[in-house]
């Protein structure tokens, strides 16, 4: 059952449906939280947020085929508003090692996940964002640029720039 | 080969959104260029890893969930059990006097007959009471007059009749 079906179904009162509908998004939604906020008990705070808010607006949901979507965009909303209230700001690009020439296998070379996890963390949550939209979201450029009110080439252009600025990291760590 | 568009190709490419025709031209490109390859490996890895630091919720939080959606359905609950027999038997009740009123018989021709006829009648007693009541006053007029006669008779000698 998709999830439009889910949702009518929930709407007409039906806990199993909304149960399977948490089921099938509970780990992404979660995992995009906590890799975003990189805290527990706020990413718990955002997960359950999202799906009391879900349940509030039941009868407000029109099935238009974009549930992923809108999940997201209100995780992603209540995740910006934590930065918000933590008055994080994004990455200062100015102050990152730029170089085109960094070497082109340093990913490959990396096998400590730690780096890559700090190098991640290093990045801007907008940058963060697109990342963790596409692996925990498994969506699509296009539906990750609907979500961010931001062009498709705005986000491709930006999902590069995150890759080159984890390169440009983890070369300068192992420099 | 290497600019922003290409860079944007392997992307999509990377994660299946490159439509075919331009997937086929790439795919060429990548074959001979050792750097697309080491970008596509790249994208390969961080992949790998972000995929890797997938979390399931706790299981506290999810129940805290359940427990805030049944509370919230409660009050909903309460009232319709509260107010479901009284209901349907109310509509029950309605249903009955709609269905009863729906097969209810026309007034027929015989029946407005019968009307007028009770009515005739009630007329008729009526006015039979009346006449009585006429007879009853004339009896007593004609009595008193039989009473005054022989009263009068009384009081005659034989002579005189």
């Amino acid at each position: 059952m998709n999830d439009d079906k889910l949702m009518l179904q929930a709407k007409l009162g039906r806990d199993e449906a909304f149960k399977m509908l948490m089921e099938k998004y509970k780990t992404p939604i979660y995992s995009y939280a906590l890799n975003m906020l990189g805290d527990e008990a706020k990413a718990g705070d955002v997960f359950q947020e999202v799906f009391i808010k879900i349940f509030e607006n039941l009868k407000n949901y029109r099935p238009e085929g974009k549930f992923k979507s809108w999940i997201f965009k209100m995780a992603s909303n209540r995740v910006m508003d934590y930065f918000r209230q933590k008055k994080e700001t994004d990455f200062d690009e100015n102050k990152q090692a730029s170089s085109d020439h960094a070497p082109a296998d340093i990913l490959i070379k990396k096998e400590k996940s730690e780096n890559l996890k700090k190098a991640l963390d290093k990045l801007s949550a907008t940058d963060r964002e697109i990342i963790y939209l596409k692996e925990y979201g498994q969506m699509t450029f296009r539906e990750i640029s609907q979500i961010m009110d931001m062009p498709l080439g705005t986000v491709l252009a930006k999902a590069n720039r995150s890759i080159k600025k984890l390169r440009n990291f983890l070369g300068a760590e192992n420099a | 080969m290497h600019n922003e568009e290409t860079q944007n190709q392997l992307l999509l490419y990377f994660y299946n959104e490159l439509d075919d025709a331009k997937g086929k031209q790439l795919l060429e490109h990548i074959k001979n260029c050792a750097l697309c390859k080491m970008r596509l490996e790249e994208l390969k890895n961080l992949s790998l890893f972000v995929g890797q630091n997938k979390k399931s919720p706790p299981q506290a939080i999810v129940n805290d969930i359940y427990c805030h959606i049944r509370q919230a359905k409660k009050p909903a609950y309460t009232f319709t059990r509260r107010f479901y027999k009284p209901a349907i038997a109310f509509a029950g009740a309605m249903l009955v006097i709609l269905v009863f009123n729906f097969f209810k018989k026309p007034s027929l021709p015989e029946d407005l007959w019968f009307e007028d006829i009770y009515s005739r009648l009630e007329t008729l007693h009526s006015d039979i009471s009346e006449i009585n009541q006429y007879f009853a006053s004339s009896d007593y007029i004609m009595q008193a007059k039989i009473d005054e006669l022989e009263e009068l008779v009384g009081n005659m000698e034989i002579s005189d009749i």
